[in-house]
């Protein structure tokens, strides 16, 4: 209407109609929030951002000050409030219709309920219900998240189903938490994500690349940051600062997060990979067989609205200085377990283990961690240690819980962190099997420490059976990875051992204590192997490591072995399948063996009993020795 | 089990001159057919070299079972021998084979060695085979004991310890080799065994040991013969019958408790 209408008022003169038309658009893109045509803000707009949001109070948001924790509980489903810092339930309220978490503002504490979708606000102080307003969310649609600043409460929502790009639109919803009335809706077009609210303003993760920040009071868009590498799926408002991101790490909101690049930007990130190679069990995707780490719930994910078993599964951080984690620190929940990590050399500081039930939901609040138990326990866990600070049974059954604690000190009886290699060895062993993932990580935290302790650990999980398949495997791993000299007598022990059909002994770990002892090249285990390598019951793919340990440590006593046991199986078709085995009993013959060793590997080679591919090998094998002028011109005398 | 053969003396082992001859054919011409290649050849003429007792013969055959050969043909260069304590050396090597058929030909061919010497050395490696995890090796191993202590001490009975390695063979589920060692020389201590475990092993090789043990007039005293039997006629199946049977057969006029007891669970 207001094109047409200058249209008609002025005499139509093409320059000018096209001035006109492209100022009225920027005008108006200017304005509207979420508009795609909108410039990515600068440093600058950054910095005169950050300036204006001022400082995050470090206390709770609830209007008691209290510490708090909100429960959603079960048998029968309600809702509860703990108030940690005296040690009680201080409301519970019978809730059937909860379908998100629990969310908590100054007064109210806010859920969205099912059928229909409707938003609730139960006074924090009492539970009693004060309003409770339809969202008008048709089919199609879904609740993509929800943050409460002051009296404020924000409600994203969004298209669900299978995203396409260009066809999606989602809205933004700002709540008064005193009356309950709409206070402004935004369109977004596009995918907006799960916000989080403070200080005036709230925080959306838009269309995957960006950070958008609209003003609390008017709903317009102040701030757009675009990542150039990164998806942005999350955004945190923490009182040491603001961030955002994806599955692979976090920046920091400051100017040089203007940049989008996390090589420039203060982009925090868990680097394992600096303290060895178990950063393979760990995923920042949904990989099957890793552990996740999720820096937090994605906010395009509805189904993360609501407590679910991604609670279970998340990384607990701080923000810290810079690209800095806070105090170095982050830890890794994972079902009943908390790796403590330390951020700068990527080395597990400390694990802690809840006991009996599963952890349904957790939170880093600057001085502790907290953690709610299926059982309806709150712990408090020393983020730098792994001690348990304070522990308290409600009585509640729980389905998850929502924090607002920032700051909480309140201490107990403090139980101290186990020994680290001892808790590890209760996680390989824990008989709860969906934890495999844990315990195969467990394993590769071992192999970074010293001591014999651990090396029985390892042979420990090798001879029991009763283990997956996939642990002992990566014990064995473990076991021949480490170098442990001080352990030598303990591996050499567990050679005394062969088989015995009567008295059902087994001979105990002989291939990887082999590989260990050969890549220690202790020169000491050559008879206690050539034992085993010459026993007739051990398998064939135990004599294959039995072989390349020995190869390893070399030696004229192997050199002595090996003579004979080619002669005894190069015509034994056993060994068909398993051809690497005499190849790598020829290569150390005709590597460290001399003239009597290359007139064997001679007659090997051209006898007919021999099995072919043998006879190929050391045939190529002494070609090349002839051109060093080796003869191998022996043969059987008949 | 060490395999102390040097295969540098071995190798350099000629075979001289000697044109002993069987089935029409040279030891030389023999050893050719051994290395030829030709598996059935080869085996022919394993079986050939077996019957001409000469040293040439021996070191062809030990010769070629020392260098390597398909473990069909080292089972048949083994029984060929057969009787000869100049292999003994070899046939222990051939105890370690990895295949167990290779294993218990050797075992079984080292009964046939009559040594003084070696005896002892025999006797272990029985005990022994009966920790081996094939069955044929480890019933090779029993049979050997079996043989052993048969030809050395006039057939008596099992010590402790070898009774109590073939009872727990027979806990281990292995029948074959706990009933061939059992059966010749368990003594009452076996006997009080097959009753103790009776719910864990099968009826038919308690039975048969059961049999077996009354069929030996070693095995007693009376007391426990007339127990056995007693234990046999409160049994059910037709081996438990049979063995009673086969009891007051081998006793026609025998008047023992034992025997008249047999006799009336037999009319009964």
């Amino acid at each position: 209407m207001f094109l047409v209408d200058r249209i008609h008022r002025y005499s139509f003169r093409p320059a000018v109609f096209a001035t006109a038309v492209l100022a009225s658009f920027w005008t108006a893109c200017g304005q509207k929030p979420f508009s795609p045509h909108r410039l990515d803000s600068t440093g600058g707009d950054v910095s005169g951002f950050l300036r204006g949001l001022g400082t995050i109070a470090r206390h709770p948001v609830n209007r008691t000050r209290h510490p708090m924790a909100f429960l959603a509980v079960t048998s029968p489903d309600g809702i509860a409030a703990v108030d940690m810092e005296a040690g009680k339930v201080v409301w519970r309220q019978p809730v059937s219709d909860r379908d998100s978490r629990l969310v908590v503002g100054r007064r109210n504490v806010y859920y969205v309920s099912k059928s229909p979708v409707a938003l609730v606000a139960l006074d924090v102080t009492t539970g009693r219900r004060r309003w409770k307003r339809p969202l008008g969310v048709v089919k199609g649609r879904g609740v993509y998240g929800m943050a409460a600043d002051g009296d404020r409460v924000y409600v994203v929502i969004g298209q669900t189903g299978t995203f396409v790009p260009g066809k999606w639109s989602s809205y933004v919803e700002a709540w008064d938490g005193g009356d309950g009335s709409l206070r402004w809706r935004r369109e977004a077009p596009g995918r907006l994500g799960a916000p989080s609210a403070a200080g005036g303003y709230v925080f959306f993760p838009y269309r995957q690349q960006y950070l958008s920040v609209l003003d609390a009071g008017s709903g317009k868009e102040v701030l757009r940051v675009r990542t150039r590498k990164e998806y942005v799926t999350f955004v945190r408002v923490l009182p040491e600062g603001v961030y955002f991101g994806g599955n692979s790490g976090a920046f920091k909101l400051n100017a040089r997060a203007a940049t989008g690049l996390p090589e420039k930007a203060d982009f925090l990130r868990l680097d394992l990979s600096r303290a060895g190679k178990s950063a393979g069990l760990l995923s920042s995707g949904r990989q099957t067989g890793t552990m996740r780490i999720a820096y937090y719930w994605d906010g395009y994910e509805p189904v993360m609205f609501r407590y679910t078993a991604y609670d279970r599964n998340m990384l607990l951080w701080r923000g810290g200085r810079g690209r800095s984690f806070a105090k170095h620190r982050a830890v890794l929940e994972y079902f009943r377990y908390f790796f403590g990590f330390d951020t700068e050399s990527g080395m597990l500081k400390w694990v802690h283990i809840e006991p009996e039930q599963d952890v349904l939901s957790s939170a880093d609040v600057g001085t502790a961690l907290l953690y709610a138990t299926k059982d309806g326990q709150i712990v408090s866990v020393d983020p730098e240690t792994g001690d348990v600070l304070w522990r308290m049974k409600t009585g509640l059954s729980l389905v998850g819980a929502t924090f607002d604690a920032e700051g909480f000190s309140v201490t107990g009886r403090r139980v101290s962190a186990q020994n680290l290699v001892d808790v590890l060895k209760r996680i390989v062993f824990d008989p709860d099997r969906r934890l495999s993932v844990a315990k195969l990580f467990a394993l590769t935290q071992l192999r970074n420490l010293k001591g014999t302790e651990v090396t029985q650990i390892l042979l420990h999980i090798l001879s029991d059976r009763k283990l997956p398949l996939s642990v002992r495997l990566k014990a064995e791993q473990v076991l021949v990875e480490r170098v442990s000299p001080e352990s030598v007598p303990l591996l050499l022990a567990v050679l005394h051992h062969h088989f015995d059909y009567v008295t059902g002994e087994r001979a105990m770990a002989v291939g990887p204590v082999a590989m260990a002892l050969g890549k220690m090249k202790v020169t000491k285990a050559v008879k206690a192997l050539s034992e085993h390598l010459t026993d007739a019951s051990t398998p064939l793919s135990t004599v294959r490591k039995i072989v390349t340990a020995m190869a390893k440590i070399g030696g004229r006593s192997v050199v002595d072995v090996f003579r004979q046991f080619l002669l005894d199986y190069r015509a034994d078709a056993a060994f068909k399948r398993s051809l690497d085995v005499l190849f790598r009993v020829v290569d150390v013959l005709s590597t460290q063996g001399g003239v009597a060793e290359r007139q064997l590997l001679a007659f090997v080679a051209e006898d007919p009993y021999s099995l072919p591919q043998l006879r190929n090998y050391i045939g190529e094998k002494l070609s090349v020795h002839a051109s060093a002028g080796v003869d191998s011109t022996h043969k059987r005398h008949r | 089990m060490k395999r102390a053969t040097s295969l540098g003396i071995l190798m350099v082992v000629v075979l001289v001159g000697g044109t002993t001859r069987a089935s029409g054919r040279s030891v030389e011409a023999l050893a050719t057919d051994l290395a030829g290649g030709d598996m059935s050849k080869a085996m022919a003429a394993a079986h050939v070299l077996g019957k001409i007792q000469t040293s040439q013969a021996t070191d062809v055959l030990m010769e070629t079972l020392l260098l390597g050969v398909p473990p069909k043909l080292s089972v048949a260069l083994i029984h060929a021998l057969s009787g000869r304590s100049k292999a003994f050396d070899i046939l222990v090597h051939a105890c370690g084979n990895r295949e167990a058929s290779v294993r218990a030909a050797a075992l079984e061919i080292l009964g046939s060695i009559q040594d003084q010497k070696t005896e002892l050395r025999t006797y272990g490696l029985a005990m022994d085979a009966l920790s081996d995890g094939a069955s044929a090796v480890r019933a090779a191993g029993a049979r050997l004991l079996v043989f052993l202590k048969k030809r050395s001490m006039g057939g008596i009975r099992a010590t402790k310890a070898e009774e109590k390695l073939l009872r727990l063979l027979l806990l281990r589920k292995d029948q074959l080799a706990a009933k061939i060692g059992l059966s010749a020389l368990g003594g009452a201590r076996t006997a009080r065994f097959l009753a103790v475990h009776m719910e864990e092993l099968p009826p038919r090789i308690v039975t048969t040991i059961y049999g077996a043990l009354l069929k030996r007039p070693d095995f007693g005293p009376e007391p426990v013969r007339f127990w056995v039997v007693k234990v046999l006629s409160g049994m059910t199946g037709p081996e438990a019958i049979a063995a009673v049977m086969e009891y007051v057969a081998g006793h026609q006029g025998g008047k023992s408790a034992s025997v008249l007891l047999a006799r009336k669970v037999a009319e009964r």
